[in-house]
């Protein structure tokens, strides 16, 4: 019997923007699980509510429909701050610019976020130099994020996202912003991150990541199209999940 | 008699002279009220000579602190003088709060992106006004420090000049407390900002 573990619920989630009193859905009634042990990839074109769901499953975003559940917590029906707290103890990000604070080294942006899990101060550096280890940046601590490549950022990004040992990862477009090579090698740290005790959700519009999946849930126009075993795309970008 | 080192900011310099040579050059008549600084050669004659004055109707006594504060009073608030003082250090807390305010503003708008990502990770409201009110707080002790040298500066080069400024351990706390006072006004559209940032913009 598997040990996985449900990391998010959600029930027939919409979302829909009103700006200047147009009413525009973005979400259309999507239901969806997450479990820990496996990497799932959210793909769709441009504008068919990748993000938006990824925000509405994290927290960031109130449904305007339906129900969210991260690791137990109906998120969607707590306050912001109740929802950041289960997002700061269960969820680490790993952003498409990386989003890491400039001022400061690599060590730091890793404890940085530690520290506002009440880690003690010397204790969150401990943790954060094994993180940054384990990412193979050991020997970069001191640098700042001017002073590293693309990849090596984006490496201090997932270590940042695995230092407070989430349940669950979540990606938006991680590799976007590097070559093809260096993508394959961060999704290949994200994939390490897999275990029984953590799952990944990421956003993508590269299929050579359906490769390194469990699953891939396709999505366009607010709803679900596809959700299944992933296929292993060729180099060329033929084939895709589904 | 001749002086030097003597400076006023009124238009009438002070004059050490005799009365009448002093009427004659203020062209004040010898039945107009003047002030008369009376300094007795023999200390014993004071309170005889106080004794007869106070029974004098049109002859008012004052000593040396009474006087003191009977001209301050006159310059805060008797003339136009105090309420220009006041209104200039006003418009100067007002301008101030203004380009504190902007500077804060501009300071925190720098950091929205990385301000949105603690957000998103799930930083409290307060741990997110911690990074205003840090600015706020090296701001307001930079306006501190820097307003107290200029004063000490100014205070030298009129000292020198011959005109005394006293700096009071009050006026010092005053300033302090009109300072940070003036940050914190400032800080307010920097704390809303961050206030309202939305997470969600770390994702679009």
């Amino acid at each position: 019997m598997s040990e996985k573990s449900i990391l998010i619920r959600a029930r027939g989630l919409a979302k829909t923007f009103r700006p200047a009193a147009i009413e525009t859905p973005v979400l259309r009634g999507i239901s969806i699980v997450i479990r820990s042990g496996e990497l799932a990839l959210l793909m769709g074109p441009s504008g068919s509510g990748k993000t938006t769901l990824l925000c509405v499953l994290s927290g960031l975003l109130r449904p305007s429909a339906g129900e969210v559940e991260l690791c137990g917590v109906p998120i969607s029906r707590l306050p912001d701050c109740a929802a950041a707290e289960v997002r700061r103890d269960k969820v680490g990000f790993v952003f498409q610019s990386y989003n890491l604070f400039p001022a400061l080294s690599a060590l730091d942006n890793v404890a940085e976020v530690l520290a506002l899990k009440g880690t003690p101060r010397e204790q969150a550096r401990g943790i954060a130099t094994e993180a940054l280890a384990r990412v193979g940046l050991g020997a970069r601590l001191g640098h700042r994020p001017g002073e590293l490549s693309g990849g090596e950022r984006q490496r201090v990004a997932i270590a940042r996202a695995l230092a407070g040992s989430p349940a669950l990862i979540l990606g938006d477009e991680p590799t976007a912003a590097l070559d093809r090579h260096t993508g394959m090698d961060i999704v290949q740290l994200i994939k390490d991150q897999v275990s029984e005790r953590c799952g990944v959700l990421l956003v993508t519009h590269d299929i050579r990541l359906t490769r390194f999946a469990d699953r891939v849930i396709e999505i366009d126009d607010g709803q679900i199209v596809s959700d299944g075993v992933a296929v292993a795309a060729d180099e060329t970008g033929g084939g895709s999940g589904g | 008699m001749a002086t030097h080192g003597i400076r006023s900011f009124t238009l009438n310099p002070y004059l050490f002279t005799t009365t009448t040579n002093a009427r004659r050059l203020l062209n004040v008549g010898e039945n107009q009220a003047m002030y008369y600084v009376i300094d007795l050669a023999d200390k014993q004659c004071g309170p005889a000579l106080a004794a007869w004055m106070k029974r004098q109707p049109d002859i008012q006594l004052l000593d040396t602190a009474t006087w003191s504060k009977k001209t301050q009073a006159f310059w805060v608030s008797g003339s136009g003088a105090g309420a220009a003082l006041l209104f200039t250090a006003i418009l100067g807390l007002f301008v101030g709060g203004v380009i504190v305010g902007q500077t804060l503003y501009s300071m925190t708008k720098e950091h929205l992106l990385e301000l949105a990502t603690l957000k998103a990770v799930g930083a409290r409201p307060f741990e997110l006004a911690g990074f205003v009110l840090w600015q706020v707080a090296f701001l307001a002790a930079a306006g501190v420090v820097s307003g107290f040298v200029l004063a000490l500066v100014l205070k030298r080069v009129l000292e020198n000049a011959g005109l005394t400024v006293v700096v009071s351990p009050e006026t010092v706390g005053l300033s302090v407390m009109a300072t940070i006072l003036m940050c914190a006004m400032a800080s307010i559209t920097s704390l809303v900002a961050v206030y309202k940032l939305e997470a969600a913009t770390v994702l679009r």
